[in-house]
């Protein structure tokens, strides 16, 4: 009697439709909020890209600058993720000056919500001969995913501009 | 229909949709399924080689500004733009870097670049890559610039103080390119005056003005004589200009000068102008001291003066201060000057910087030829010349050597009166100032 209700029930038709729905839906969603995260994600580390370059260019035009100079400016690279929050926004300026060693020697660094990135600085050793120098400016944001999140941590985009003086060796800090 | 049939018939379409047992809705999902992935995955390789392209035109930007900015010659045009090139686009980065080209065009740096992006999704479609190119073209700055100005002090031009009004003239040019009575580092002038002879200062014994060294000394000193202006038997600075065709040329090592000594008259240095070169300097008050002593007294051997300017602009000895001649960053003008027609006065008793007349026997039009070697060899280094003629006294061609002489005709001023002559040196100073940056 159980088996026969049970291979009834088994070949029962009905509702198959709603239940094929019901179980692809999950599938969809799960496609459309990966392309929405992952298009996110892509645009976030493109406009990192342009933050850092925005930074770099503008400090490089400058023969020193000071504090004020600098805030602009930071507040000009962070405008670079419009419409995205920039809480997570962290920047890291280091100028610096080849000694005679062709050794990287910081002149000055601003560096704010973010570690030190000591080894874009290490990088340049040797590059250019003494008394030139070198604008080093990175950049990181952490991008939270509005649905991944679930699944994985914040993504961090860090990205490093280089970017020589433009009308001196050096840009020396003028505050 | 009301409402409530209404209500009543979406109930009835649920109803049916859930007891649907066609099993419809998988089939036709799994046939989307290729379309709606394939288009996700081209929107996320799409974005992905914008970025490509994003990072690559940036590297490009930051690479060609920095060789811009920095580079002194070609060859540090490459290696800079390699240099900044690679360090904003590290070979670890997403997309392969490749032909990288840079074209030097006059003043601008072309660069461009290629970059390939593997796809992801693609791939499944049959598009394994995806190319990205980027382009960028800056325009070299002129940071440098060093004039010389090789004026005539000849003797004529303290008719109607022409030689006040060249001061005035001076003084203008000096104000506009310095101003607030401050030069620049980046911008230096020197001053040749010159009449019959070039006078080369104390610098000719190795000696600046206040006694101190200056460089090694250039000028054959066979009489064992000093430098002195206030003694008639002292040398004052003049010098005989260099067998031809070293007379129209810069330098080579060993050369040196001989001393200006005037055998038909009691005092050595007589028809030797006081007026001596100033080096290229930064010193605003240097500048305008010597424009204030300039003095008027002498023939008109203008190749001569012109001769000096080239020798004050060139980085090679007798004088050092200029920039070196592969250094792009750095434009040299010479700006000429004169009142009168090259006259070398002729005769038995004649001297002038050529020595005695009677040995060379030079001709006014042999003259003219020196200069116009001398703009000629001036010109193939580089140097921009503008030329100035003062006064309605001269000739025709006169005139023309001038206009020859100048880097184009857009360089040749003809000023018949004084005013025309501060405007001149005024639009030649202005014309200066806009092809420099000003800090």
């Amino acid at each position: 009697m159980m088996k026969t209700l049970f291979h009834n029930w088994i070949r029962n038709e009905d509702g198959v439709a709603v239940l094929e729905a019901a179980m692809l839906f999950p599938v969809m969603l799960v496609l459309l909020m990966g392309v929405f995260d992952l298009g996110n994600g892509i645009t976030l580390s493109a406009k990192t890209i342009t933050s850092s370059q925005i930074a770099a260019d503008l400090v490089s035009r400058n023969r020193s600058i000071d504090p004020t100079e600098l805030n602009d400016l930071i507040e000009g690279a962070k405008l670079a993720f419009e419409p995205y929050g920039t809480s997570s926004f962290g920047i890291d300026i280091v100028s610096i000056r080849f000694d005679e060693d062709q050794n990287p020697e910081v002149l000055w660094r601003e560096t704010r919500n973010m570690p030190q990135n000591d080894a874009a600085v290490a990088s340049v050793a040797g590059l250019a001969p003494e008394g030139e120098g070198i604008i080093i400016v990175t950049v990181q944001y952490g991008y939270e995913p509005m649905f991944s999140k679930y699944f994985t941590d914040d993504i961090d985009f860090s990205e490093v501009a280089f970017a020589r003086g433009r009308r001196s060796p050096t840009v020396t800090w003028g505050g | 229909m009301n409402i409530l049939e209404e209500c009543t018939n979406l109930k009835q379409i649920l109803k049916s949709f859930i007891r649907e047992n066609a099993a419809a809705t998988a089939v036709a999902f799994a046939m989307i399924v290729p379309v709606v992935v394939g288009s996700a995955g081209m929107a996320v390789d799409m974005s992905m080689a914008y970025m490509v392209q994003k990072r690559l035109s940036h590297a490009l930007d930051a690479a060609a500004l920095a060789a811009a900015a920095a580079a002194k010659t070609d060859d540090d045009v490459y290696a800079k733009v390699n240099q900044f090139f690679y360090q904003n686009y590290p070979s670890q980065k997403i997309g392969a870097t490749y032909d990288l080209n840079i074209q030097i065009v006059g003043e601008d740096i072309l660069v461009s670049a290629k970059a390939d992006y593997d796809t992801s999704f693609s791939r499944l479609l049959g598009v394994d890559q995806m190319t990205v190119a980027a382009n960028t073209r800056v325009t070299r700055e002129i940071l440098g610039l060093e004039v010389a100005l090789v004026v005539d002090v000849t003797g004529s031009m303290s008719t109607n103080n022409n030689i006040g009004t060249l001061k005035t003239a001076s003084r203008a040019f000096l104000d506009t390119l310095c101003k607030d009575e401050y030069c620049s580092s980046l911008v230096k002038i020197g001053i040749v005056p010159f009449s019959a002879a070039v006078n080369v200062g104390p610098y000719g014994l190795g000696k600046n003005p206040d006694g101190t060294t200056y460089d090694t000394a250039f000028v054959n000193n066979s009489y064992g004589t000093s430098f002195d202006q206030s003694k008639s038997t002292k040398w004052w600075g003049c010098v005989l200009a260099r067998t031809t065709p070293q007379d129209t040329e810069n330098y080579e090592t060993g050369w040196k000068w001989d001393m200006y000594r005037n055998p038909y008259n009691s005092n050595k240095n007589s028809g030797c102008n006081k007026s001596y070169i100033l080096p290229l300097t930064s010193s605003y008050w240097d500048i305008s001291n010597k424009i204030d002593t300039l003095y008027a007294s002498g023939n008109t051997l203008s190749n001569l003066g012109m001769v000096w300017g080239y020798r004050v602009l060139s980085p090679e000895a007798p004088f050092r201060e200029g920039a070196s001649w592969s250094d792009k960053k750095v434009r040299k003008v010479a700006l000429l000057m004169t009142d009168g027609d090259n006259n070398i006065g002729g005769g038995s008793s004649s001297y002038s910087g050529y020595g005695p007349w009677t040995t060379l026997r030079l001709t006014d039009h042999d003259l003219d030829e020196k200069l116009a070697q001398t703009c000629e060899n001036m010109k193939e280094e580089g140097i921009t010349i503008y030329t100035v003629t003062f006064t309605s006294g001269i000739n025709n061609s006169t005139k023309d050597y001038f206009r020859n002489c100048a880097s184009n005709p857009g360089n040749y001023y003809d000023a018949p009166e004084q005013a025309d002559l501060i405007n001149a040196f005024i639009a030649i100073s202005r014309e200066l100032s806009n092809i420099h940056i000003k800090e």
